[in-house]
């Protein structure tokens, strides 16, 4: 599997920064070229040296490479690229220096060694800042998804939404802080179909296609401040902070009617509120009971009907 | 707890010595080996297009199958279980716990000529004898033993020698699809799953409803057995005999045979004391192939025979509520003491504990 990860990887680099890459390897080959012309081979050669200095070169080569398997191309990547390069080389050059001696007069190559590394950190904190701006925008569409925390593990891989264990963590998060914000949990399941009869053109994957569907609507119609997370299954939950609970149920049922309006589902659902005084894992699990009975004593089948839209 | 009478009858149907009938089959099935392609790709399919939609590069679960894409598309290509195995295994990579659930919806709710006829019919016997007349459409590695109580009609799953996360897979592969049946007909089921399922609680419930129970060593389900009636009654529609047909041909259209770690449950449920040197015998192998062929499958005698009276005596012990002495004379002990300590071997837990376990 790993070996796969890197074949994706190397897929990802050949398709958009191969000309970087191999910027890189030409510029390293001509450095080595030029301090073998120039310079002679050292008769004495301190190991323990090469090995630090080696192992600083294979890391800052590492370095550069997950730079741009984890970056599309644009402004960012070019200035962390060019910051990440010259350190490299950097790096390299004093590789080479361990084992081959320059002439007394010529001072290219250790004036190159010493003008790198500032250059290379100059460009990385140019692109760092300008990444942080970057990173503002991104965070602001990532602001239904996730409030407070942010922490990939958590993510559910159908929806892209957060997952249960976020939301407790989002929900201790909340109490934590000096003065708790009231907060209006809204758990609900929904059921994309009228029933589960099977149906040539309605199998699971569709449905499972659909969840996604749904909850980028759902995110489109929920404010800012509020965040929606998956619980498994087609059980959701939304939290919405600095509501009333009457708010709270009216925005709700406002944005189901706007989803149901361009996907016809049926939702069972339950509303509590949150001060901060209980566990917020078993506040969560209370609450997933409680969906549960409701959603099994709603039809003997346990599904709502799509007639009676919410529950 | 069962009566009497059914407990002599459940007795006649498990003891049913020597079944020639059974052994006589048994004995004309080709044998095969979990390396085999012998399988049709729709388990396969299905999990991996789950993993697709969960993922942008769902090739790399196909990490070391031997597999690729179009394979699994091709319903003329067969795979052996130890290619879906390995998908099983490189699946636990995807962090979401719901797909094992989800291949077994899925698959009940798909085009396979199985699944249609399975959802189409009501009467649980009949999707039993489903499964086992098709067996060959899916190769569920699982194996099921019914009990039938007044009220209940239960369904033990019993386990293949397979890795723990295989059989694991697999168990809530079967649940899904029977909590999908079962919601489709109306019939109310009880869910009682081994403790070990009891971290994964909430993601059960979310599954098969809030009728799940712990501390059994199998997986049971429990069908209502009025609820059952209902819907038959209910129910008119009949399945139709093409879906019969269709499955027919695909049995026809994959080699035919069992393999031999099934097989020797099989024989186990018949001659449960006999010797490795019996079985082997009547397998046609020497005592060693046998074992060396066992070994390939990741099995043991010794452990298959050891699961199979430990599932015997609990449910000896706890469905049927025998006495120490009338089991230690089923499993052919004299002496009582003997008797508990295999017992305690079997099941880690003294029938006394059992018993009490049950009662509180």
């Amino acid at each position: 599997m790993i070996f796969y990860q890197f074949i994706q990887y190397q897929r990802f680099l050949t398709r958009y920064h191969s000309q970087r890459l191999m910027a890189a390897l030409v510029g390293a080959l001509i450095l080595a070229a030029a301090t073998i012309q120039v310079g002679s081979f050292k008769t004495v050669i301190r190991w323990l040296d090469v090995a630090g200095e080696g192992a600083a070169a294979l890391l800052a080569l590492s370095w550069l490479l997950l730079l741009l398997c984890a970056r599309p191309p644009g402004k960012i990547t070019n200035l962390l690229y060019s910051g990440a390069l010259l350190y490299w080389f950097a790096c390299l050059l004093d590789l080479m220096d361990e084992f081959i001696h320059y002439p007394m007069n010529f001072r290219l190559f250790a004036d190159l060694e010493s003008l790198a590394i500032p250059t290379a950190m100059l460009l990385v904190t140019l692109g760092l800042w300008e990444w942080l701006k970057e990173q503002k925008l991104i965070n602001r569409q990532l602001k239904q998804r996730e409030l407070v925390h942010r922490d990939y593990q958590l993510l559910d891989p159908l929806t892209q939404l957060y997952g249960e264990a976020y939301l407790v963590q989002q929900l201790q998060g909340i109490a934590q802080r000096k003065q708790p914000e009231h907060c209006e949990l809204i758990m609900f399941e929904l059921q994309v179909f009228g029933g589960d009869t099977p149906s040539p053109n309605h199998d699971i994957v569709c449905q499972q296609q659909l969840l996604g569907q749904f909850a980028e609507l759902m995110l489109a119609m929920i404010h800012t401040e509020d965040v929606l997370c998956r619980c498994g299954g087609q059980r959701f939950a939304l939290l919405l902070t600095n509501v009333t609970s009457c708010q709270a149920n009216v925005q709700f049922q406002r944005i189901i009617e706007t989803v149901q309006a361009r996907l016809p589902a049926n939702i069972c659902r339950v509303q509590r509120s949150w001060s901060g005084a209980q566990p917020a894992a078993e506040f969560i699990a209370n609450t997933e009971q409680e969906l549960q009975q409701r959603v099994q004593s709603c039809q003997p089948n346990g599904y709502t009907s799509r007639d009676s839209g919410l529950c | 707890m069962l009566t009497s009478h059914q407990a002599h009858s459940f007795t006649g149907q498990l003891h049913a010595a020597p079944s020639n009938a059974v052994l006589h089959k048994l004995q004309h099935i080709p044998l095969l080996s979990t390396h085999h392609k012998f399988m049709r790709p729709a388990i396969t399919r299905t999990l991996y297009r789950l993993l697709q939609m969960r993922t942008d590069d769902a090739c790399m679960y196909l990490a070391g199958t031997k597999l690729f894409e179009a394979d699994l598309y091709d319903d003329n290509r067969l795979i052996s279980p130890q290619q879906l195995y390995q998908l099983i295994h490189n699946a636990r990579r995807c962090p979401d716990p719901e797909l094992p659930f989800l291949v077994g919806q899925q698959l009940m709710q798909s085009q396979e000529p199985l699944a249609q006829l399975l959802m189409s019919t009501v009467n649980p016997s009949q999707v039993l004898r489903a499964i086992h007349s098709y067996y060959a459409n899916w190769h569920l590695p699982l194996q099921y033993c019914q009990l039938n109580d007044n009220n209940q009609r239960h369904l033990d799953l019993r386990r293949l020698p397979a890795s723990a996360e295989v059989q694991q897979f697999f168990e809530k592969v079967v649940c899904g699809g029977v909590a999908l049946w079962s919601r489709h007909h109306g019939i109310e089921v009880s869910w009682y799953l081994p403790n070990h399922y009891r971290a994964e609680h909430r993601l059960w419930q979310r599954h098969l409803g809030l009728a799940v129970h712990y501390g059994r060593q199998d997986v049971r389900i429990s069908l209502s057995q009025p609820s059952v009636q209902r819907a038959l009654q209910s129910n008119t529609h009949r399945p139709a005999q093409n879906m019969r047909r269709h499955c027919s041909q695909l049995s026809v259209q994959v080699p035919r045979g069992i393999t031999l770690v099934h097989a020797v449950y099989l024989y186990l449920q018949q001659q449960p004391q006999d010797s490795l040197e019996q079985v082997a015998n009547w397998f046609a192998m020497s005592a060693s192939t046998f074992k060396r062929k066992l070994k390939e499958e990741g099995a043991s005698y010794s452990k298959m025979q050891d699961d199979n009276n430990r599932y015997r005596a609990l449910q000896l012990a706890r469905d049927l509520g025998w006495s120490n002495g009338q089991m230690a004379d089923y499993f052919d002990i004299s002496d009582i003491n003997n008797f508990r300590r295999a017992f305690k071997r079997w099941t880690g837990l003294k029938p006394s504990q059992l018993k009490a376990d049950y009662l509180a």
